[in-house]
């Protein structure tokens, strides 16, 4: 390995085609390493598959003409390839691959590489010898099932190196493609988890110069579509990209640590840290006498019993006049109205019938109508996170 | 609504009414522990004397809960409902003639038919002894299915047919004193007497 070298020119020198090439080359590794090191490879732009129906005239099956779209990818030797113009695929050259009349159905991947490739070209100037040229062509290849994968295998370039002119391709996954009845009968972006590999960027600092970094999912800003935005004076909002280009928040954090969140929220594990308020849940209704009065949702015996939740309840008489009492008028009182350390009610009314002249007194169950409060204490780093 | 009640009899023991959307029918150790405690309040003396109230407890073991169409009456007087035997999914409840304790019936064959007066009460003879518990039913139904339980832990629960309309069972010598006894017996109300053995 040797560090790049850069040609330098004197005042009167004699340029050899080798000094000239030197230059080149000397730009063409420089990008190269910037491709590699500052970006992952993948699809830049374009290079969709497209599509036209098709019918083959012997048999009459319908298949399709698949149409490679222009675009620009980068190799992961930092090689730019460019797809000028749209190209049809050869069929030719998937049964070259993978046979004219494979046993399965499945989805073979589709890959492009770039090539060099001699260029036919004119003298630069009339009657002098053909300048030379190299063509960044590029080539289409069909992979065989499952060598998708296997992208992750190729054997990274020397830190020096330059672009690679194809000798050893590297493919770009551009999708898939099935095979059926000697004909491509249909495209497809993704196979399983595995999809069109696009470019990235490799950076330890993403920085805006408008006070603003957005992150969305689309190439083109589209109005309604998810957006994570960076706000150097409003913080960090989660939302909707709208027509002013800023983001009506679902989520936000304001710059002094305020949360705020439009939708609900779920909680798989515990939350921790200082919180100013216990947390409360709550039980109601009416209940019988002799029976349990029941625990809020979400709450457990074990929680009660632990200490980890305090419980509050409220029983008040239901004062209706039982049925089995009968005609007359009767006056009340409550004598007992409350629940057991098990939470089993236990409610008593005195009922007495006026008028009589042996007065009727009747103590008789009453239903109560309840109230059950589970109260968490507030949290503290100490006690948070682990309480079942 | 929410209620448990007798698998044997179908009497409703307990009713509970959560506020906001069902979440499912709770169990039966939810609603009730290991018994549902029925409590028998002695009618108050005139001269304030104490009147400790009887629990009879109801294992859960003979209790089943049930999802029920709410009936606001079910909660002041529960065992006056029954569960109908083939009831399925949220269930209609049903109410039970009235059924009233008596300490002795006549005979039997004097009964007035169905036992019943005119206004629909049922009248069930209750007996114990510190040897013997005695059911006798003034009902139209003579093989109607009980179940009784008394207060203390004295007996395990009684449960059987009438035979002719009266069942007896013998009880290991009861101490004296005053029993709680509660008796579910189909086609009429739950019936929550004291008895003296003396």
């Amino acid at each position: 390995m040797t560090a790049p070298v850069r040609p330098t020119f004197t005042e009167g020198q004699v340029l050899a085609a080798a000094d000239l090439t030197a230059l080149v080359d000397h730009a063409r590794g420089q990008q190269a390493r910037h491709e590699r090191y500052l970006h992952d490879w993948g699809i830049a732009t374009g290079l969709t598959l497209t599509t036209e129906g098709r019918t083959d005239p012997a048999s009459g099956d319908a298949y399709v003409q698949v149409i490679l779209q222009p675009g620009v990818a980068v190799d992961g030797t930092g090689r730019e390839v460019v797809v000028p113009a749209a190209a049809p695929l050869q069929e030719a050259d998937f049964a070259a691959v993978n046979g004219a009349d494979p046993a399965t159905e499945s989805l073979y991947p589709v890959f492009l590489a770039g090539l060099d490739q001699a260029a036919t070209s004119q003298p630069l100037v009339a009657g002098s010898t053909p300048a030379g040229r190299i063509q960044e062509g590029y080539q289409v290849i069909f992979g065989r099932l499952g060598d998708e994968s296997t992208l992750s295998d190729l054997p990274d370039p020397t830190v020096d190196s330059g672009p690679g002119d194809g000798t050893d391709p590297w493919p770009v996954l551009l999708g898939f493609v099935r095979w059926k009845g000697g004909h491509i009968v249909a495209t497809a972006p993704t196979s399983g988890r595995v999809g069109r590999r696009y470019a990235g960027v490799r950076a330890d600092t993403v920085a805006a110069r408008s006070g603003r970094l957005a992150l969305r999912p689309d190439p083109e800003a589209a109005i309604g579509r998810p957006t994570l935005m960076l706000d150097g004076e409003s913080g960090l909002a989660f939302g909707r990209l709208n027509s002013e280009g800023s983001v009506d928040p679902l989520v936000n954090v304001s710059p002094t640590g305020d949360v705020t969140v439009a939708g609900n929220i779920t909680v798989a594990g515990s939350i921790s840290g200082v919180t100013k308020l216990g947390l409360t849940a709550m039980a109601s209704g009416r209940s019988s006498d002799g029976m349990l009065l029941p625990l809020p949702a979400g709450v457990t015996q074990k929680q009660v019993d632990g200490g980890a939740v305090t419980l509050h309840v409220h029983v008040t008489p239901r004062l209706d006049l039982p049925p089995q009492l009968g005609e007359g008028t009767w006056v009340l009182g409550p004598t007992v109205c409350d629940v057991d350390t098990d939470r089993r009610v236990l409610s008593r009314v005195r009922w007495c019938r006026l008028g009589a002249q042996d007065a009727e007194v009747r103590d008789v169950p009453a239903p109560v109508d309840f109230v059950v409060i589970a109260a968490a204490p507030p949290a503290t780093a100490d006690t948070a996170g682990g309480q079942q | 609504m929410t209620v448990v009640y007798a698998t044997d009899t179908g009497h409703v023991l307990g009713v509970q009414v959560a506020t906001g959307p069902a979440t499912g029918t709770p169990s039966t150790v939810d609603l009730v522990g290991s018994a549902l405690v029925a409590t028998l309040w002695p009618t108050p003396a005139p001269t304030g004397a104490p009147d400790e109230p009887i629990a009879i407890p109801v294992p859960a073991e003979l209790l089943t809960v049930a999802a029920a169409k709410d009936l606001p009456d079910v909660l002041l007087n529960p065992t006056a409902y029954h569960v109908p035997p083939d009831a399925t999914g949220t269930i209609d409840l049903a109410l039970w003639p009235t059924a009233v304790a008596v300490d002795s019936l006549p005979d039997l064959t004097a009964a007035p038919a169905g036992g019943s007066d005119p206004g629909g009460d049922v009248q069930i003879e209750v007996k114990l002894s510190s040897k013997e518990l005695s059911l006798r039913s003034g009902g139209e139904d003579k093989t109607a299915n009980f179940l009784v339980l008394l207060s203390g832990g004295v007996s395990a629960p009684l449960t059987g047919a009438l035979k002719a309309g009266a069942a007896a069972f013998p009880l290991t010598e009861l101490s004296k004193g005053t029993y709680g006894v509660l008796v579910l017996m189909t086609g009429v109300s739950g019936l929550l007497v004291s008895r003296q053995v003396s």
